[in-house]
């Protein structure tokens, strides 16, 4: 589900929320009908990926995606295994010993993704993870990401403030607006609706190819 | 050419500043006549070096408590200056309670020893190690928790939170996350209250009554002799401890990591 929302509507915190990061004010969290309110973070399954790609700078890359695996005590054997594979599906075997700042900043996101799906969360929250990213590098993203969900069947909540990105992102759309969280039937009804903005973007564009090339140059 | 040149006397300068007075300590500590204008003792002694490597006399007594006092001060101070620092970032007053880390450094320590003298006489901790320990740890640790403030903040918030979300217990976090990246700046802490420690002198002679013989002391207490072999010795013992310290954390210290 991707969620869409002005700068300080509450979409950080949502997401922290959900992790456990944050305690709510008042209400409850349920996955799967099960009450995890008061399921530290940790035990939660639930893994919070902020909007930077922070990777642990004293691990190499293969180390920071076995870090989820070691710390539930997997055998090695499958660690190794699923790390490996991890690597070949973002593409970075190549760089399995290299360091965090030895990657690019694409580099490093691809990583952080490995790191949280290679432990199969329950639900993956997403904050802004491409914000940093210029647009063909966020392609590319977007395209790596919905891949290895589909891959790994993995819900998950993706925050942003660009509307074609919550589109292109999610299967179904929120917004959050003054602490409501409203969710669309369809991406139909969310282009309709005149509170989401999307049929303003749309009418900007549309307004350049309606005009003559000459108004253009 | 003419900048190659250069580079290389400017270079040989300064090694020759640098490395001169420790040569010169060198010699002094071999000789017990080595009287002006000669340029080159006439007489080589080497029994305070035998002395001193062997235990005996009050130097490798000196250099023993030096030790004990400065690990121990160093030990606790970055231990507790960690802790410290961690609850001063996450309180909601943490400016109020930084500007209250630096009240120690209104006052000389000698200053802050003499005003504190009374409590340690009344503990019946005056004239002991313990006593002494414990008045600098007054001063290095307000020093730990500035040096420490520093690391807590938004990177090592969010590596923590990324931790939990993955699976690490409060314990895996704080051993797998949270240490390592502070190694760096948990050495430099610990080598700097060390320093503070080792060579402290106003604060040990208040608080140690004469009774505790720390090197630093020994070194002034040869000096008003008129004994410059000892405390040429003695002051070649002083920095010894703080270089092999830095020597066996120069790598940690300066590789890359951010």
């Amino acid at each position: 589900m991707s969620v869409l929302g002005r700068s300080g509507c509450g979409k950080t915190t949502l997401l922290k929320i959900l992790a456990g990061l944050t305690p709510p004010d008042s209400g409850q969290v349920f996955i799967d009908d099960t009450d995890i309110t008061s399921v530290p973070a940790h035990q939660r399954h639930v893994v919070y990926l902020p909007q930077e790609a922070l990777l642990f700078p004293h691990l190499d890359v293969c180390e920071n995606i076995a870090f989820g695996l070691r710390v539930r005590k997997k055998p090695k054997s499958i660690i190794d295994q699923e790390v490996h594979k991890m690597l070949e599906q973002i593409g970075l075997v190549d760089k399995m010993n290299s360091r965090p700042h030895e990657l690019s900043g694409g580099e490093r996101r691809r990583v952080s993704f490995g790191r949280a799906l290679v432990t199969q969360p329950a639900v993956l929250l997403l904050d802004e993870p491409f914000e940093n990213l210029d647009p063909e590098t966020r392609a590319d993203m977007q395209t790596l990401y919905r891949q290895l969900a589909a891959d790994y069947n993995i819900t998950s909540v993706f925050v942003t403030h660009n509307l074609k990105e919550a589109i292109v992102m999610g299967d179904r759309i929120s917004t959050l607006h003054d602490g409501r969280l409203h969710t669309y039937s369809d991406v139909r009804s969310f282009i309709n609706d005149p509170d989401s903005g999307a049929s303003e973007e749309m009418a900007f564009w549309n307004q350049f190819s309606e005009k003559s090339p000459e108004y253009l140059k | 050419m003419r900048n190659k040149h250069g580079h290389i006397i400017l270079k040989t300068g300064l090694i020759i500043i640098y490395l001169f007075p420790f040569l010169y300590l060198i010699i002094l500590s071999v000789t017990s006549r080595f009287p002006f204008p000669e340029i080159i003792p006439a007489h080589l002694d080497v029994s305070h070096w035998t002395s001193a490597f062997k235990g005996e006399g009050d130097l490798a007594q000196s250099l023993l408590v030096s030790m004990i006092i400065s690990l121990a001060v160093a030990a606790v101070s970055t231990t507790f200056g960690f802790i410290t620092s961690r609850t001063f970032a996450e309180s909601k007053y943490e400016h109020q309670l930084t500007k209250l880390a630096y009240l120690p450094f209104l006052f000389p320590p000698v200053i802050y020893a003499s005003m504190l003298s009374h409590f340690f006489i009344a503990g019946h901790v005056s004239g002991t190690i313990i006593g002494v320990i414990i008045g600098q740890i007054l001063i290095a640790y307000p020093f730990a928790i500035l040096l420490l403030r520093g690391f807590w903040g938004r990177t090592v918030q969010q590596s923590e939170e990324s931790a939990k979300t993955l699976g690490a217990s409060p314990v895996q976090v704080f051993i797998r996350v949270v240490l390592p990246m502070a190694r760096g700046i948990l050495f430099i802490t610990f080598f700097q209250t060390f320093l503070i420690s080792w060579f402290e002198y106003g604060l040990t002679t208040l608080l140690g009554l004469g009774h505790i013989q720390t090197l630093t002391l020994r070194v002034f207490g040869y000096i008003q002799e008129g004994n410059p072999s000892l405390a040429a010795l003695s002051s070649l013992f002083l920095f010894i401890p703080p270089v092999l310290l830095l020597l066996i954390y120069k790598p940690s210290l300066f590789r890359r990591r951010f």
